[in-house]
This record gives structure tokens, sequence and C-alpha cells, in this order.
């Protein structure tokens, strides 16, 4: 069976006109900026002489006196809206920041972290230099010593155990040269065990859409919230989570379209909403599934969609009678006339309804079937592809989309072609080699001899069918070398470090040896739930770097020895201190500049990548730049993109770092209603914004929609990929291939015959063209020929152009890639049969798939979370069961299923509850005020000031039956993942079963504090708990997502007794209290220092909070 | 049920204009508790970290509006209503340089002034830190962020009064307040009484303060906002 690697990708513009209004004060913001400038003494009066009211080492101004200060563009490394603000430089100084007004996306605005970055840039508690773990504390050490460190230690781990004993966790905050640096180091230097926070946040999003429609990304832009009709938000808390975005979807509001919240609890964003409809977390499936048959039976689905651009609906459809409204009531905890209500408003407002989710709809054990069935809602309500319409994807981090289209992930190398294909390490060796940017060159063979092969029993163990090691060929290139292997994920990475009867289902590891360095690089452990396993996992390492602006949590999470496990900390310089592009979550590659030179003795992430590489004998490999601007000079970034330009073809990474820089300087072109430019003499004129990928390559303006086949490709226009060939397996074919599954499309086969498999759209007159468009393969070679002048890495190569070309047919493509190359030999009578000449994007005309048949659940299925409140829906609807060698890991979440129901029995969980303790549903999620693992801005004294601590929502009801008040401690305990001690906040947002805990949260852990541990004076202002000590053990069973959106928790207050019983001891001046914890008297370091004072924890004591 | 007029912007930046007159004024309807004001502002101004010269308070956290429908995305409307609430509210309160301010009023020492271009202004030499001001405002804009220390500690009153200067300087250059220039959602309008209540009118949003608090920050201005309880 052919598994598609799920890619996820994703990836949208509008009108703008300049303003020509006269100076007065009566103007909208930008020409009134603008006026400003141009008026001079008019405007700029006597007052504001810059006085300086912070005496910090930089003078900072006060938001006077700027105009004579540089005001740099840069762009917000926060979250993945992607603002921009104005650094405001004096010399080499960051001394303010002033808003970006001319920035389509954001139009100035900030929240709080964005507007904290001055803050954050200056805090007290950067780290300064490297430091070494020594007994008693930490010392500094010269970056050579700590590259010397970290190299020799590396180097005999591989010599001893192999290159795969290593595990690199790399991060959504590096921009795209530094994500792609990252996978272009692990590749040559012999690992498939790098992965980042993409695999706990959209890896499931990505496998779900990309298996759908051929890419994994946001559709539209978040400007095209502008446009909806109805909006529903799933699993999401954009008020919190993507705030600017807020600023878009309440102007959809306004212009009319309805805002409907589906969401456990009453959030911000649901304080904005006109419907909310309370959901119980993890039953997504369910709901989806039952109001596309409400529509299925009312007759609504847009047939032109799915008879036109679908493949398989009707097996969709046969799913569906398990979806009653009565059975989809009862596990949703929406009533039956919620859900017709719901159903009504999609029927009123299809077709622009969009649908926008995140983690709420990501983190579960079916998470990939969620998304897919928001897919199928979609295209059931006839909403894909179009403005108003499609999937808002709310990615979370400043460049998690673009770290996942650089592939720092496990399965994939840049582009999201597959490691598990020798073709792709060639390609990606071609690429390395033939590109200018660099001065090494690498053979596939030559780079194949890096790599381990698995060791025989592994590999038998992990297939049905391979009974036998004789079975396994060995000859190059071998099935079981480690190069094909999918690596460890950033999920269960610590399962590889622990002996065998700790891991979860006591799985074997299927890699030569286990863990022996982890390299923990932008990345917080305390994103990652089994935090009690990582501690122990750290202490078993013979390395541990953590790289990083400020000391993570992975610093701190263990106490460990010198002699046992060397720990390195390299200081990272901040986002802000280098150039940078980085790719938001509507696929818009932004250019950004510094607002200062690296800080204190820290080194941008690009420049310790480059020295490492050298240090680890491949340095011709990293050798961008040159010249004194080598490392932090514009050229070293210009050059990687160049280089990956080159190598990116499947989604068209092609933006020419010049083209960027030149949207940045007219950037007042750019339209806030579609990002796009409108201005006719310029440079930019119809392209959008950063030209959001696919970007075929020069000429091309980004494509705002995708699979948008109202417009032109040459415009921006695109249609789903034919990414599967132009049919799906017939029975017979099905037949053939290695599987024992039943055939999965028998409905459409039976219904449809041999056409129901047919993956090309069907033919069509769009308005902007004159004549007829019909379906075509993707074009071929699109992905597999680089341009003839690598210096020139944007041209557009033959199947680009033949695409976008008019006058081509793919037929003529196919011809012209035979006669134009030695190596192409494209089977002209297939091709030749789509002879239409129409401009396509590379990618085809295909359609989207119903079925994915190569999933576990090639429909969607509703599975409960392994942790559930219902055991009797448990029962009728498990999770999936026993998954051989998953990312080198076994996986069975029905066995933990069953194992925690049991313990979760046991332990009293399902009685009726009564007494001074309660279970009930623990989920997770975000504060807008923090980022990812808050070390950033828990170490920023404005954000930790506006949230000063970790807490448990609980409903008022509930805390009356606990006797709890807010800002009283609780423990929260689980059956077996231990105890977190947490401030209790008392408010409405939860019902009466169910719990929210922020995530952001570390310095602490189980009771304990890990204050003592920190390099001194890094202590961050605010530190708390983390709620993944506890969240539970599912995982999604096509990329290993963590379940951490469902847990069962019990809550209790917590009396000296409780805390007794747990053991709960906290750090005093020297050492480990003898005594537990005082909760009478239990005192924060935020508490100490007064942070956060204003702040409420009860609803029940006035009528507002704060 | 909805029909989106596509093209039409309907909310304007929130910094509609700056200068002499000017007034600053929340739209509830568009507030997400963010704290991007709270951020610019100390940023901005240094102000000290355990001040809040703008600051968020949420009503009803949590709850829904009833009915749903009519006043969760009209929280101003529920005002007054028999049986209507509003449902969780956020509402940025700060200073408005209030017309008829209170705070002017009960100063004993005249340190609180209101100038003639608007602005109300506390004038630290004569401020004793009796906090009558605190007691007298509405919407508790005064800030004592010295209470605790030196000689307001050994006294027991305030320190100096510190609260919003509606970033007077800044709009002496053509610049809007940074709280309001850097909103996430242009929530905080700024211009004078009559472009204020126009955009609120634009927007569909009614004032979330009843009459006699619209009479204390407008005076005679708060007739320009119409059905706002005033």
């Amino acid at each position: 069976m052919d598994c598609h690697d799920s890619a996820p990708t994703s990836g949208e513009c509008q009108h703008n006109t300049m303003s020509t209004e006269p100076v007065s004060l009566d103007l909208d913001r930008r020409s009134f900026m603008k006026a400003s400038a141009l008026a001079g003494a008019v405007a700029l009066g006597g007052g504001g002489a810059g006085q300086a009211l912070a005496q910090s080492d930089e003078e900072e101004e006060d938001g006077t006196d700027t105009d004579h200060n540089e005001l740099t563009k840069t762009i917000c490394n926060y979250c993945s809206v992607g603002c921009g603000f104005h650094g405001e430089k004096k010399g080499n100084s960051f001394v303010g920041m002033e808003p970006w007004e001319d920035h389509p996306v954001n139009n100035g605005s900030l929240c709080s972290k964005g507007a904290g970055i001055y803050e954050t840039e200056h805090s007290e508690k950067r780290l300064k230099s490297p430091m070494r773990k020594v007994d008693g504390g930490w010392e500094k050490l010269s970056w050579d010593e700590a590259y010397s460190t970290v190299a020799d230690e590396l180097t005999r781990i591989k010599n001893e155990y192999g290159a795969d004993s290593t595990m690199w966790l790399g991060s959504a905050h590096h921009s795209n040269e530094e994500s792609y640096a990252f996978r272009k180091l692990t590749s040559l230097w012999g690992t498939n065990n790098v992965d980042h926070q993409a695999r706990i946040c959209h890896s499931t999003t990505v496998a779900g859409l990309a298996n759908t429609w051929g890419y994994g990304a946001m559709t539209n832009s978040i400007n095209d919230y502008r446009n909806f009709d109805m909006n529903l938000i799933i699993g999401q808390n954009p008020a919190e989570a993507h705030p600017i975005a807020m600023q878009h979807i309440l102007e959809g509001q306004k212009r009319g379209g309805d805002i409907v919240v589906v969401e456990p609890r009453f959030t911000k964003t649901a304080a904005h909403a006109d419907y909310f409809y309370r959901l119980r977390p993890g039953t997504d499936v369910a709901l989806m599934m039952g109001v596309i048959k409400q529509l299925r039976d009312r007759g609504e689905l847009d047939d032109e969609m799915l008879e036109g651009r679908v493949q398989a609906w009707p097996d969709v459809e046969n799913d569906l009678d398990d979806y009653d409204i009565e059975t989809v009531s009862d596990i949703t905890w929406l009533s039956t006339d919620e859900i017709e209500e719901l159903t009504d408003l999609i029927v009123e407002n299809q077709p622009k309804m969009q649908i926008e989710w995140a983690m709420g709809g990501t983190q579960h054990n079916n998470g990939t079937q969620n998304i897919r069935s928001y897919a199928m809602l979609s295209l059931g309500a006839g909403a894909a592809a179009q403005s108003g319409g499609g999937l808002q994807v709310m990615r979370g981090h400043a460049n998690v989309q673009g770290a996942t289209d650089l592939a720092v992930a496990s399965h994939i190398l840049p582009g999201y072609y597959s490691v598990g294909s020798p073709g792709s390490w060639q390609w990606w060796c071609d690429v390395w080699s033939r590109t200018p940017q660099t001065s090494g060159t690498i053979d596939f063979e030559e780079l194949y001899q890096e790599y381990d092969q698995m060791p025989a029993e592994k590999y038998v163990r992990q297939s049905a069918n391979t009974e036998n090691a004789d079975d396994i060929d060995e000859s190059f290139p071998a099935e079981n070398s480690m190069m094909f292997q999918k690596g460890l994920t950033v999920a269960r990475w610590f399962d590889a470090a622990l002996p065998q009867e700790e891991r979860l289902n006591e799985t074997p590891i299927y890699q030569p040896n286990e863990l022996k360095a982890a390299i923990v690089w932008g990345h917080s452990l305390n994103s990652i739930s089994e935090m009690e396993k990582q501690r122990k996992a750290i202490e078993n390492l013979d390395l541990l770097v953590v790289v990083d602006v400020f000391p993570s949590v992975a610093s701190v999470l263990a106490d460990v020895d010198q002699s046992d496990t060397e720990v390195v900390l390299l200081a990272a310089s901040s986002q802000y201190e280098h150039y940078r592009s980085l790719t938001n979550s509507h696929r818009a590659t932004q250019w950004s500049e510094p607002v200062r030179s690296p800080g204190h003795n820290s080194r941008p992430d690009l420049q310790i990548m480059q020295e490492l590489a050298g240090h680890l004998g491949l340095g011709e490999h990293f050798d961008w730049g040159s010249g004194p601007s080598l490392y932090n000079g514009k050229s070293t970034y210009e050059s990687v993109i160049r280089e990956f330009n080159l190598g990116m073809r499947t989604i068209g990474y092609c933006q020419d770092p010049e083209r960027l820089q030149q949207h940045l300087e007219y950037d007042y072109a750019f339209s806030t209603e579609d990002a796009k430019a409108d201005a006719p003499g310029t440079p930019v004129d119809g392209e959008y914004w950063m030209l959001p990928w696919p970007c075929w390559g020069e000429g091309h303006p980004g494509t705002p929609i995708l699979w948008n086949d109202d417009m032109d490709p040459r415009d921006g226009g695109q249609d789903f990929r034919t990414r599967w060939g132009v049919q799906a397996p017939t029975p017979e074919e099905w037949e053939e291939m290695s599987t024992d599954e039943p055939y999965p499309m028998q409905t459409t086969y039976d219904e449809q015959g041999e056409e129901g498999l047919s993956l090309l759209r069907d033919s069509y007159e769009p308005e902007w063209w004159d004549g007829t468009v019909e379906g075509v393969p993707q074009y071929p070679g699109f992905a597999t020929t680089m341009p003839d002048d690598p210096y020139n890495a944007d041209a557009l190569t033959i199947p680009y152009e033949y695409a976008l070309r008019e006058d081509t047919s793919v037929a003529d493509a196919a011809e012209a890639m035979n006669q134009t190359y030695d190596w192409a030999d494209f089977d002209t009578d297939f091709y030749g049969q789509f002879d239409n000449p129409q401009p396509d994007a590379p990618t085809g005309r295909g359609r989207a798939r119903g079925v994915v048949w190569s999933f576990l659940d090639t429909t969607p299925v509703h599975r409960e979370p392994i942790e559930s409140p219902r055991p009797d829906l448990v029962e009728q609807w498990p999770a999936n069961g026993q998954q051989r060698n998953f990312y080198r890991l076994d996986q069975n979440n029905s066995t933990t299923q069953e194992e925690s129901m049991q313990r979760l029995t046991d332990a009293g969980a399902f009685d009726e509850q009564s007494g001074d303790a309660e279970w009930t549903i623990l989920t997770s999620g975000r504060q807008v005020e923090h980022q990812g693992g808050g070390s950033e801005t828990r170490s920023n004294k404005h954000t930790a000031d506006l949230q000063p601590h970790m807490y448990v929502e609980i409903n008022p009801d509930m805390a009356e039956r606990l006797g709890v008040d807010g800002g009283d401690l609780v423990v929260a305990s689980t059956t077996d993942r231990g105890s977190i001690l947490v401030k209790a906040r008392v408010t409405h947002r939860p019902n009466d079963s169910e719990t929210f805990f922020p995530f952001h949260w570390g310095g602490m852990f189980k009771g304990e504090s890990l204050e003592d541990r920190y390099p001194e004076g890094t202590v961050p202002y605010a530190i708390g708990e983390p709620v993944n000590a506890i969240t539970s053990r599912g995982y999604d069973v096509e990329t290993q997502m963590q379940e951490t959106k469902a847990s069962m928790v019990r809550l209790q207050k917590a009396t000296p007794s409780v805390v007794e019983d747990l053991s709960m001891r906290p750090v005093e001046e020297d050492g480990l209290s003898e005594n537990v914890v005082d909760v009478e008297s239990y005192e924060f370091p935020q508490d100490r220092d007064g942070f956060g004072r204003q702040k409420d924890f009860d609803v029940r004591d006035n009528s507002t909070v704060q | 049920m909805a029909t989106n007029e596509t093209s039409k912007q309907v909310m304007s930046q929130g910094v509609m204009s700056t200068g002499d007159g000017a007034r600053i004024f929340p739209d509830v309807e568009a507030c997400i508790d963010c704290g991007g004001c709270v951020v610019a502002c100390k940023r901005t101004w240094d102000v000290p970290r355990d001040e809040q010269r703008i600051s968020i308070s949420t009503m009803l956290e949590g709850q829904r509006a009833e009915p749903m429908e009519r006043y969760n995305t009209n929280s101003g409307g529920a005002l007054g209503q028999d049986g209507a609430s509003p449902g969780e509210t956020a509402i940025p309160m700060q200073c408005y340089h209030c017309e008829e301010a209170p705070c002017v009023s009960v100063c004993p020492t005249d340190s609180l002034i209101k100038k003639d271009d608007g602005f109300v202004d506390v004038r630290d030499n004569l401020c004793v830190g009796c906090q009558y001001c605190l007691s007298a405002c509405p919407f508790g804009a005064p800030q004592f962020p010295g209470s605790d220390e030196g000689a307001a500690r050994l006294f027991g009153n305030g320190g100096t009064m510190d609260k919003c200067t509606m970033c007077e300087e800044r709009q002496d250059v053509g610049k809007g307040p940074a709280c309001a220039e850097e909103c996430a959602t242009d929530a905080l309008l700024v211009g004078d009484a009559q472009e204020i209540s126009n955009e609120l009118d634009r927007r569909g949003s009614d004032s979330f303060f009843n009459g006699v608090a619209m009479e204390i920050i407008f005076g005679e201005d708060a007739d320009e906002f119409e059905g706002s309880n005033a």
C-alpha cells in the first residue's frame, strides 16, 4: 500500500487605493501618518523633546520624538498572524516601538505579547552567554569551548551508538532560513530524528487536509475573514490565540456575517459570537458527521461541488447513518435542538461558510479525523475553495508554517518530499550540490553511507507481512536503511531514552540504539505531555543541549549531575536581531528587518548552526554569506532563501528575497481588504503581500486562496491537486496491493462504476477563460525539475511554464520535457490524452477525496478520548488499535484506553462524586498574554504582570462543592501521572463537568519549585505548574499528535494532609525543604515580588474582574 | 442569517483624529481583552509595574447574553432592559478626560485641571495623595503607584496620583495615543464626540455607559449618543 505521507501545507489577497487626500486632521490613519511626515513643521510641533523616561542600558524614548530615528519593518515572532511593527533604532540601539500602520494584516495593531517585544529584548532574564551545568550551578563558557564540548560529544555518540542516538527538537520560532539549515544539518549528519512543534500543533491538520485535497495549509487568508457569511469557530479561541485575526473577523461580522462558536468553554471569543454551542472535548467528528447527515437528509448538500470536484462521496455518505441526531446529542453535549439550529445556520449561510480551528480540533487521538470531518462539511456545504469560505487553519507559533514547509519533521525533507523514498534524497543531494549558495557537493550514495541500518530483528517485527529476515533486500538503497525510516517525534522522543519496561506499551525502539543526546533548540518541553518521563529521559542522556533566548524548561526540568549528563546552554539571539523570512498562517513568506544587532554574547540561530556544522565537518554545506556581514548580514539569509527556492518544487516556494524586500518598500500599496497591491506603475502591482505559496516563480503573484478555480492561475488561482494519479484504485488493483483491509470505496464503485474512481475534476467554463477548462494531472516533472540556471532559482521550469501558459497543454509539457532532458522519459501515450491548452497551476486539476484509502480510518470516525468521562461510549466508539513501528515506536491507543479507563474506574472516577474531591474533564489551552512554554513571556515584566499565575478554571457550582475560593491552591491529580498544585480561578467559562488549565507554565514541578536550578538571575518573574505533567497518553494514529485536550483529573482543595499524602515539597534557600508545602503560606515568586496584584481569581467577588 | 456586503469597510481605524478636543472612548463590542493597550502604554511611558493607566474590566465573565442573539454582540443594548443581560463584556477603563470631570471638582489642591485643549491633567507638585479623585471618578482612573513607598507609607496616603494622559505629547506631534494605535481590534476610539458617536453608529454598537456617566464624560455632547441610555 502506498502511503502518502501527509505533508501539511497550506496557504490569499485585496485592493487598496492609495489615498490622495489633503493634509487635515480628518484622515484615515495611513494617509494621516504619511501626511504628518510630509507636513513637516505643521504637524511636528514643538512638544516632545525626547525626554527619556526610562533609565536602561539603552536610552528608551517616550512615544514622541521618533522622527529622526530609523524605523525598521519587523515581524513579530509570537503567533502565526505575523503582525508587523516598527522598531525604533537610534544608532545600533533598540529604543522603542511604533505602530506599522501600512502592514496590510495588522494595520499597526499588536496584542500584549507583541507590544511587549521591547521589554523582552531588554529583559534581564535573557541568557547572556553559553553556559554549562556544573555541581552547584552553572558556569560560563566561551563559544569555542561550547562548540567543542557539544561537537565532541555528538561525534563520540555517533561513533559509539550511531547518529540515531540523538534527537533534535527544532523550533517553530526559527525563521525559514534556520528551519532549512536545521533540517539540512541533521540530513547530512545522518539522522531523521528531527522534529518540531508542528507535530504537537497542526500535524493532524496537515495530514488530514493534504490527504483530502493535496496541501494541508490554511486555504484562505486572514484578511479574507472579512468576507464570511458564517464563521464556524470550532475548537479555537482566536481572541486569545490570534488577537489581531479578530480585527478581520469582527469586520466580517459587522458586514453581516455570523460568528458561531462551538467550544467546551465560553471563551473571550464566545463573548463576541452570535451563537455559542458547548461541545464536549473530543467529539468533533460526531458533531460534523451529524450535521452533514442533517444536510443530506434535508437535501441541502452542494451537488455541484460534490459531483464536479469530489471523489468517493458515496462512501462518506454511507457512514452518515451512524450519526443520527440523538446519538450525536448524547456524545457531544449539544441538544438535538442545537444541532438542528446549527444545521439551519449552515443552510442559511452556505456557501460562504468558513470553518476555523486550532488545537481544540487537532490535539486528539483521532485529530486527523476531526480535521477530515471539517473538510467533509466544507465540501458538502459547497464552501470550499472560495473567498468567504474555505478552511481557516489558524497555526500557532510565528513560523510553524515555514518550519513545517522546510521540513523540521521526522518524516519529510524540505518541500514535503518523503524520507521513505530514495528519490527524495536523490533530489535534495542534487539541490545541495548544484546550488551555488554553498560550496559543498554531495552524492546520494555518499550520503547514504552516513546512515545506519535497522537491525534485522527489529525490521521484521514492524510489519505483519515480513516474517523472515532473509526477505530484506539490503542492496543499495536498502529498505532497512535508517535513511528511509521516519524518525522519532517530539511527542514521544523520550520513550527512546527510557528502558523498555518504562515505555508506553513497553514498545521496542526501531533504531539501532537508545537516545544518548537531545538538542532542544527553541522548543519548550512543557508543551509536550508526559513531563515526568521527559525528566527521567534527560537523566538517562549523556548530553543535553539547550539553545534558546531564555533558559527554557529543558534547562531545569531534570536535576542532573554533570558526571551523568553534560548540560550545555547556548545563548541564542532573538529573532529581532537579524534579518529573516518567516511564513505566517496564511502562507505569506514575510521578510523582516532587525531592530538591533545580537545582544549580550548571544549568536543568531543560523550562525550557531553554521558554526556547529563546521565543527562537525560539514561546514562547506553551510557557508552561506560572505565578508564582514557573514552571519548577521542580509546576504547570508538571502543566500539560504535562494538555495531552497531551487528545491521546494512541490509547493512553489520560489519567492526571491528581492521581491519580498520590494513588498516592504511598497507596503502602503497593499490593501487590507485582500492583501493585494493595486498599484499600477509599481513593481508590486497585482501581487499578494509576501507572495503566499504556492508562488511558482518570477512574475507569479502568489496564491491567496488555495483551490480557487474562479481565478486564473496566473493571477493566483488554482484547483485541487491531482496528487494521487488520475484514478483511485479499482477493486482489482486493491487486491494486488499489500493490504488486508477491505476495499474502502465499495459504495462509490457500486453506484458509479469506474467513473466514480476518477480523480480528475469535471470540465467547466470559468468566467476568466474563454472556453472549457478540463481536469488534468499534475504536470510531468513539476516537482523534480530544477531551473536550468541554478543562479536563477525562481526562473520558471518547463513544467511550471507550460502549466501557466494558456497556449500549452500537459501533452505539450511531456513532449518538451522528453526533448529537453536526457533523464526525462514521460509516457506520451498517457500524457498525450491531456491536450487541451489552458492555464493551470502545475499541480493539476483534480478532485478532493472523500476516502483516504491509506488511512486507518478511511472516512471520519468518532473515537472517544483515551480518558473519557463516558465508559459506555468508549465501548461503542473505542480508539484505534495496534500500530507497529510508528515513528520508531509501537503504539496502541485502544490498549492504552482500556488500561486508562480501568484505572479511572478503580479510582472511583465514574462513581457518584461526593465529598471534597471530584473527578472531571481536564482540557488545556492558551492565555493571550503568554506564548508556548512561556519562558519568554513569563520573563517579561509586562506580560507576567498581566497574567501572573497558573490556575485551573473551575465553574462556581463545582467550586461550591469543593469548598474552594478563587485564589486558593488546589491539587489536580491523575490516576498515574501524579499531581500538580495550582491556584483556583472560579469562573463561568467552563461548565460544571470540565476544567481548563493554561499550558504556558513551568518553573515548578509537582509542587516543587525549580527556582534554584536556574542560572543566576534568570528565574522567570512568574512560575507555575505545567499542565503537561498530567495530560494523558493518547496519540493520533496518523501523525502521533498528543492528546492534550481531553483527560480526566481529580480536583480537591490543597489542605496540609492532601499535600502530605502527595509529598509536595518546596525549595528553600538551602535546598529541598524537609517539610511539605505549607499551603496556608505558600508564596510564588510573583507574589513575593508583587506581580499582578490587580488580578482577580473569583467572579463571585465583584461584578467585574481584571 | 447573514448577507455580507463585502468591500464595504464598516470598522474604521480607532484613531480618527487627534489634537484639540480629542476624546477617547471604548467600543466594548470590539474589545477582546488582549492587553495590547496595557502593554503599549506601559512600554511607551515606562509606567511603574504595578500601576495600570489603562486596564480592562470584564463583566459577567463566561456568561452568555440574555437573550443571546440580541445582546451578545450588542452589550450596550441590554442595559436598562428588564431581564436582559449583556453577557461577558470587556471594558477598557482609563481616564476619559471628562468634560464634567468629577476628579477636577473634588480635588482640594486644584492639582487636577481640565485644560482648554480638553486634556485633564494632574500637576504633580500640587498633589498631596488624598485620593479624593479616586473616590469621585466613576471609572477608577486615578492610580497611586507610590502608595507603598516612602512618605506615602509613613503618612498612609497615596503618594502622587498618576493616570492616563491620552498621550498628550504624542498628540502634539500628530500621533495617536499608544493604546488606541496598537489596539488589536480598533476598540479604542479617538476623535471628537461626533466622530466617536458616528463610528459607534456605523458599527451598530451602543455605548456601554449609562446616561449619568455619558454626561460626565461628554457634557452637552452626550446628546450625540442616541439610544445610548443617555
